[in-house]
């Protein structure tokens, strides 16, 4: 999977990845491309690079001629199949070795080491023959004396006499540049390397630059227990920031098998597995995390079944999809893929005799297979045995207040749930809510009679 | 006073045509060539449609430019592969246009180019901000009067209006059409503020409040001012046009009092003389957001159906109702002068 493919995946990633002020075409191109890294080696190796440049950023001496760097792969691929190339493509080599020479430099100042910068010095000395050095290419008559002299010559005749002239200076500029192709040709392996090397140091540099602009943290990698302390979900966050209201982050630790999420409506259930998986989403693509810690455990999948209100815009029963998609999750957790599942209440549409049947089947079978897997429920009556937080919510709250106020009064956090209690925050909710005073007299008998 | 001499002490100029075949190209050609002589490095763009669409909509293609060693020149990459001189490349854009990426370069020797420049304003105003780092004292910017053209002419400080027998071959026609679009030249410019909020707007009917708010009237165009006519003033009587302010919504506007009308350029304004009175008859302003100074109008008294009109009594005719110098683009080294 390609961060490209996360993205479009995971709500919430794209706010998260589209903060990173990356400067060029190339480097947006490969960041979009990055892989999905599988092994705690890997994810640590880019986590260090990373850290390494964050005393660094935002460093202008990088950025600037960054933001100026094209992404000429095309050209490059054309002159390693061994075509010539035109002035324009030239001009292109051109101002890009001297981009990327100057990046190098300030790199090699910087004393960094976590990308090796080609420099391409005969690269520039073959397209600049005045060793100006700057970003500007013509075929210069020093290139050959065949072309200075039909140059000359033109500027001495009328236009009827230069006209059979034209051609053959023509001529001797096409014999010009295949011979500066072939001379290039050489360097196109360089020239590929330093451009993906670029773009590489773009991307860690704009790592480095969010991370230290967020304060956001670098995460540990985990064998058994994913923890974070102060987790919260950025695209969120801000939207409740822009409201003057702030996000409460949350701390939460879970291992193998099935946990249990419950709460109130409003409680943030949905909000929670989110912000999980944007944070391991980012932590599997070498990025810090939002959270104050954490420590996180890497896992080969990232398996999501989470309630996005598509599935009527699509014209698919969202009954339907929601077990088409726990079809194919199932089948990711027997072929014995080391994944981390995220259910947002399973069977939510459907009768509660089948609905807390269904979340009992799919708790059963992930603590069979002990599988990493977090299920967020209304339902109560799962008697599978496993672990059940529940979202403080409402707890401990007397008296009634404005429904604006309600999400002001929650308690986001998590507490650990011993027993089987009977649910009373739907009904809380609605009567703080102010919903008629009869009806939830009513609601609250129906809820003793169980 | 010659042409240049009207002209050298300005940083940009665009020079637009009233039809084909008014002399555009060859006013063009001697400024280059003037300007060059006395010294002045000369920047060259297009305004408007870029060259595909100008074949597509007139079947015709674009003149090549002569232009002069240092000349600074920007072309899509197609144009720039067929040029007509050596030239040492300075930049290529990002954005892509149909016949490719744009290219600005700097002429080694001498030699001929079609021009195809940045089509909005926004970049064309950017193209020629920026020449001043490639060492450009003037810019010139061709263009036509089209309602096709998202770009406008009157990003540059000044214009010259080409005109002549392809437009009419009666002069007093020709003079009241050619005297029609200098009064729309004179149209006053809104004040910087309404115009840096306005700018950015591409398309529509806006209405202005009185804090100099716009907001859209969802009316795509004043070309189905018919089918909006109830929520033209919803607003207020301040409205900015983004598109082709025509007879039907001064007509319409001038039934009420005190009217404000806001044009992009006088290049979007297509309207009668009659649909002008009417909408002034009651109050009615017209103003636009950018406005370029008419510096001189330049005649081609030939059409190219092959007929000629006298050349003096044209200049005399057109210097007469106009008030503007006026140059015969076929004897522009005679340096007449058209005023007293």
């Amino acid at each position: 999977m390609t961060l490209k493919e996360a993205i479009e995946e995971i709500d919430g990633l794209r706010y998260a990845v589209d903060r990173l002020k990356i400067q060029s075409g190339a480097g947006r191109r490969l960041l979009l491309d990055s892989p999905y890294l599988t092994t705690g080696e890997e994810i640590h190796a880019e986590l260090d690079r990373v850290e390494a440049l964050i005393p660094l950023a935002p460093w202008p001496e990088v950025t600037s001629p960054t933001s100026r760097v094209k992404d000429i792969r095309g050209t490059i691929h054309r002159l390693a199949t061994g075509a010539t190339l035109d002035d324009i493509e030239l001009f292109e080599i051109k101002t890009f070795a001297l981009l990327a020479g100057e990046i190098a430099v300030a790199a090699r100042a910087a004393g960094v080491t976590v990308v090796q910068l080609p420099l391409l010095e005969e690269v520039v000395e073959i397209l600049d023959p005045e060793g100006n050095r700057l970003p500007r290419f013509y075929l210069h008559d020093n290139y050959s004396p065949e072309l200075a002299r039909l140059r000359a010559l033109l500027k001495t005749l009328s236009p009827e006499e230069a006209s059979s002239l034209f051609a053959e200076r023509e001529a001797e500029e096409e014999r010009v540049r295949a011979s500066l192709a072939e001379r290039l040709r050489a360097h196109h392996r360089a020239l590929a390397e330093a451009l993906v090397a670029v773009a590489r140091l773009d991307v860690l540099l704009a790592k480095a630059r969010l991370a230290r602009e967020t304060g956001e943290c670098r995460p540990l990698v985990a064998n058994t227990v994913t923890r974070y302390e102060g987790l919260f979900h950025p695209r969120v966050r801000e939207a409740l920031h822009a409201r003057g209201r702030e996000f409460q982050p949350v701390d939460i630790a879970f291992d193998r098998g099935p946990c249990l999420i419950t709460g109130a409506n409003m409680g943030g259930k949905t909000v929670l597995l989110k912000s999980l998986a944007v944070a391991q989403a980012l932590f599997q693509f070498g990025f810090h995390v939002p959270a104050a810690r954490a420590e996180i455990v890497p896992v080969e999948g990232l398996l999501l079944s989470l309630y996005d209100g598509q599935d009527e815009a699509r014209g698919i029963s969202s009954f339907a999809s929601e077990m088409l998609q726990l079809d194919r999750v199932v089948r990711e957790i027997k072929g014995g893929k080391e994944a981390l599942v995220l259910m947002d209440e399973p069977a939510r549409g459907t009768n509660p005799t089948e609905g807390v049947a269904i979340v009992n089947a799919i708790t059963d079978l992930f603590a069979c297979y002990r599988t990493r897997s977090l299920i967020t429920t209304h339902y109560s009556g799962v008697r599978v045995p496993c672990r059940k937080l529940r979202i403080k919510g409402l707890d401990g709250q007397t008296g009634n207040f404005a429904p604006r106020d309600l999400s002001e009064r929650m308690d986001y956090s998590l507490v650990e749930e011993e027993r089987e209690r009977v649910p009373r925050e739907a009904t809380r909710v609605a009567e703080m809510l102010g919903v008629d005073a009869e009806i939830i007299e009513k609601i609250k008998q129906y809820v003793s009679h169980e | 006073m010659t042409l240049v001499d009207r002209i050298i002490s300005r940083r940009s100029l665009s020079i637009v045509g009233m039809a084909k075949n008014t002399g555009k190209t060859e006013c063009l050609n001697y400024l280059v060539e003037k300007l060059h002589e006395r010294g002045k490095r000369v920047g060259l763009t297009s305004v408007g449609l870029d060259g595909e669409r100008v074949d597509q909509v007139t079947r015709t293609r674009k003149p090549e430019i002569k232009v002069r060693e240092q000349t600074v020149f920007v072309t899509s990459e197609r144009h720039y592969r067929e040029k007509r001189l050596v030239a040492e490349i300075l930049e290529v854009s990002d954005r892509q246009t149909a016949l490719g990426r744009l290219v600005t370069a700097r002429a080694v020797t001498p030699g001929t180019v079609i021009l195809s420049g940045p089509s909005d304003t926004r970049s064309l105003r950017e193209w020629i901000d920026g020449a001043e780092r490639f060492g450009v004292d003037i810019s010139l910017a061709e263009g036509a009067l089209s309602r096709l053209s998202p770009g406008s002419p009157a990003v540059a400080e000044g214009l010259i209006l080409a005109t002549g027998a392809a437009v009419s071959g009666d002069i007093s026609r020709l003079t009241r059409e050619t005297c029609r679009v200098r009064e729309l030249t004179r149209l006053e410019a809104v004040d910087e503020e309404t115009r840096r909020k306005l700018s950015g707007i591409e398309q529509g009917v806006w209405g202005i409040d009185e804090e100099g708010n716009a907001s859209d009237l969802q009316i795509p165009s004043a070309l189905l001012l018919e089918q909006h006519k109830e929520r033209i003033f919803s607003r207020g009587v301040t409205l900015f046009v983004a598109g082709v302010v025509n007879d039907a919504l001064l007509r319409f506007a001038g039934m009420r009092e005190g009217v404000t009308v806001i044009a992009r350029d006088f290049t979007r304004v297509f309207a009668g003389e009659e649909s002008l009175r009417v909408f002034a008859r009651n109050g009615g302003k017209l103003r636009v957001l950018l406005r370029s100074e008419l510096v001189a109008v330049c005649i081609n008294p030939l059409s190219p159906r092959g007929y000629r009109l006298d050349s003096d009594a044209l200049a005399e005719a057109l210097w007469e109702r106009l008030g503007v110098p006026v140059y015969d683009v076929k004897r522009m080294d005679e340096y007449r002068i058209w005023h007293g």
